[in-house]
C-alpha cells in the first residue's frame, strides 16, 4: 500500500486495534485533519465493544515540513503524559509498514477543543496565553533526565546547546535552499560571531512551541500541547524565543503568538520556570528561532520543488512563510531596519 | 491563445473556489483546494511582472557591485541576458549567479569599518528587494 484512502485506513485501523485491545472496534467516523504537515493526521470516532471513543492517527507522510523521527516524538508524549502538561494519551507507536504504507502512532483524542486563538476576545487571549507561558515555563522548569528523556534524546553539553542547533539548521539550509539565501546568510554569520552563554539548566525543548500547536476549550483551558515531532533537549530559552517570534503574531504585532504583550509573556515565563532571561542572551535566541523557521520553510520549499512531497502547504510554507521571515530577519538585524518586531539595536 | 495568462489564471482560481470547493464533501480538501486558489493567484502576479521584478533587482545588484569596484574590490563580472532571451528561467540563473556574488561582498565588508557605506548598500538593496518580492497571501 502507497497511499492509503479513507476507506483503508478505516478498515486498517479498526483492525489493528481490535487486535491490540483484543475488542471489537468499528470505525464510525473518519477525517483527515489539515494543516498537519509534519505527519498525515486523521481523527477517527470508534465504537469499541459499544462504548464510543475518539483517536488520532498520525501517519508519515512522504514528505514533510519537518524531517522527524516518529518514535522520538512518541517518546515525548509518553515522558510528558504523567506530567503536569498536558497532551494527548498516546496508544501505540506502530513501525510495521505493511499496516498502513507508513509508520504511524495511535494517540486518544482530545474532546471539544480547538487550536485557533483568532476568535478569542480579549479575556480569552488573556486566559489562555497566561496558560500558554506558564505551561511552557513548567516544562523548562523540569528535569529532563528524570522524565526518561536521555533514553531517546541526546544529551548536549550545557556549553554546546546553542552551537549544536544552530549547526543543525545551518546545514538544514545549505542542503535545501534552491535558490542562494543572502539574509539567511547574514544571520548565521551573525549568530556565529555572537554565540551566546552556555544554558543556565538542561531542559526538554518542545521545539515548535507556538499558537496553534496546542488545543484548548473555548471558555475553559489548555487541553493538550500538540506536535512534540522537534522535541530535543537543550536551552529553554530556545522554546520561549520560538514561541515569541513575530511570524506567529498573525497580523497582531503587539500581541506574542496573538494572545499576550511581549513582556507579560516573557514575565509568565520567567515566574513558572524559576529563570531569569540574560536579554542579550535570549536576542541571540530570538534572532536563531527566525533562522530555524526559515530553515523550515526553504526545506518546505524543497520537498515541493523536488516533488517528494505535493501538499499545498509545503508550497504555501516555502513561499510566504520564508517571504515573511526573511523580513522579521531584516528587522532583527539591519542597521537600516525600523524595529518593527522589537530587540536591541547591535 | 491567451493573451493575459495571469489575469485568465486569476479567473480560473476564482471559479474553483467559487464553485468546486464549496462543492467538496470533506473539509480537508476544501482547505486543500482553497490553499491551492491562493497559491494560483500568487503565481498569476508572478507571471505578470517576476521578470520585471528581478531585472530590478539584478540592475540594484550591479549598482552595488560598482559601488564595490570603485572601493577597489573586485567582484566577478556577470553576464547581462539579451532582452530577445529574457525568459523567467533564465533570469532567474542570472539573479543567482549575482546573489551569491552579493552574499560573498557582503561577507566580506560587514564588519569593516572602512566599507561601512558598501555595508549599508547591500542592506539597502535586501530591504528593497524584500520589499518587491513582497506577497500578498
Amino acid at each position: 500500500m502507497t497511499q492509503p484512502t479513507l476507506e483503508d485506513v478505516r478498515r486498517e485501523v479498526a483492525n489493528y486495534l481490535a487486535d491490540k485491545w483484543q475488542a471489537s472496534v468499528a470505525v464510525v467516523a473518519i477525517e483527515q485533519i489539515f494543516g498537519g504537515a509534519s505527519r498525515e493526521t486523521y481523527l477517527l470516532q470508534l465504537d469499541v465493544d459499544g462504548a464510543s471513543r475518539g483517536v488520532v492517527l498520525r501517519r508519515d507522510p512522504p514528505s514533510s515540513l519537518i524531517d522527524t523521527e516518529r518514535a522520538l516524538e512518541y517518546g515525548a508524549y509518553a515522558a510528558i503524559y504523567p506530567t503536569s502538561i498536558p497532551v494527548p494519551e498516546p496508544f501505540f507507536l506502530e513501525n510495521d509498514e505493511s499496516i498502513l504504507g507508513a509508520a504511524f502512532s495511535i494517540m486518544g483524542e482530545v474532546a471539544n477543543a480547538i487550536s485557533d486563538v483568532a476568535g478569542l476576545s480579549a479575556a480569552g487571549r488573556q486566559r489562555i496565553g497566561a496558560q500558554k507561558w506558564r505551561l511552557l515555563g513548567n516544562l523548562a522548569a523540569m528535569d529532563p533526565i528524570q522524565l526518561g528523556f536521555d533514553d531517546f534524546c541526546r544529551v548536549p553539553e550545557l556549553e554546546r546547546c546553542a552551537a549544536e542547533q544552530l549547526s543543525y539548521w545551518r546545514s538544514v539550509i545549505e542542503i535545501d535552499e534552491i535558490h542562494p539565501q543572502p539574509v539567511a546568510a547574514a544571520a548565521l554569520r551573525w549568530l556565529e560571531r555572537n554565540l551566546p552563554a552556555p544554558a543556565q539548566k538542561l531542559a526538554v525543548v518542545h521545539g515548535d512551541y507556538r499558537s496553534g500547536n496546542f488545543l484548548y476549550e473555548p471558555e475553559g483551558d489548555i487541553t493538550a500541547v500538540l506536535d512534540w515531532e522537534m522535541c530535543h533537549l537543550g536551552d529553554p530559552m530556545e522554546d520561549l524565543a520560538w514561541s515569541l517570534d513575530p511570524l506567529w503574531c498573525w497580523g497582531n504585532p503587539e500581541l506574542a503568538g496573538n494572545l499576550l504583550p511581549y513582556d507579560q509573556a516573557i514575565a509568565i515565563w520567567e515566574q513558572a520556570s524559576g529563570l531569569i532571561l540574560n536579554r542579550q542572551d535570549f536576542y541571540w535566541w530570538r534572532v536563531f528561532a527566525a533562522v530555524k523557521g526559515l530553515a523550515i520553510w526553504i526545506s518546505s520549499s524543497e520537498d515541493f520543488h523536488s516533488g517528494s512531497g505535493k501538499q499545498s502547504i509545503l508550497a504555501y510554507a516555502g513561499w510566504a512563510m520564508t517571504d515573511r521571515q526573511n523580513r522579521i530577519l531584516l528587522d532583527y538585524l539591519s542597521p537600516l531596519s525600523a524595529r518593527q518586531f522589537g530587540g536591541p539595536r547591535l | 491563445m491567451i493573451p493575459y495568462p495571469s489575469s485568465g489564471l486569476k479567473m480560473l482560481a476564482e471559479r474553483v473556489l467559487g464553485t468546486v470547493v464549496p462543492a467538496l464533501g470533506s473539509k480537508y480538501a476544501m482547505s486543500d483546494a482553497a490553499m491551492l486558489t491562493m497559491l494560483m493567484v500568487a503565481l498569476a502576479e508572478e507571471m505578470e511582472s517576476g521578470v520585471a521584478r528581478r531585472l530590478q533587482d539584478i540592475e540594484a545588484m550591479n549598482g552595488v557591485f560598482q559601488i564595490a569596484r570603485e572601493a577597489g574590490i573586485e567582484v566577478a563580472p556577470t553576464e547581462a541576458i539579451a532582452s530577445d532571451q529574457q525568459t523567467l528561467s533564465r533570469v532567474n540563473e542570472l539573479h543567482d549567479e549575482m546573489t551569491v556574488h552579493l552574499m560573498t561582498l557582503h561577507a566580506r565588508v560587514e564588519a569593516s569599518d572602512e566599507y561601512r557605506e558598501l555595508n549599508l548598500a547591500v542592506w539597502r538593496y535586501l530591504h528593497a528587494n524584500a520589499e518587491r518580492h513582497k506577497l500578498a497571501l
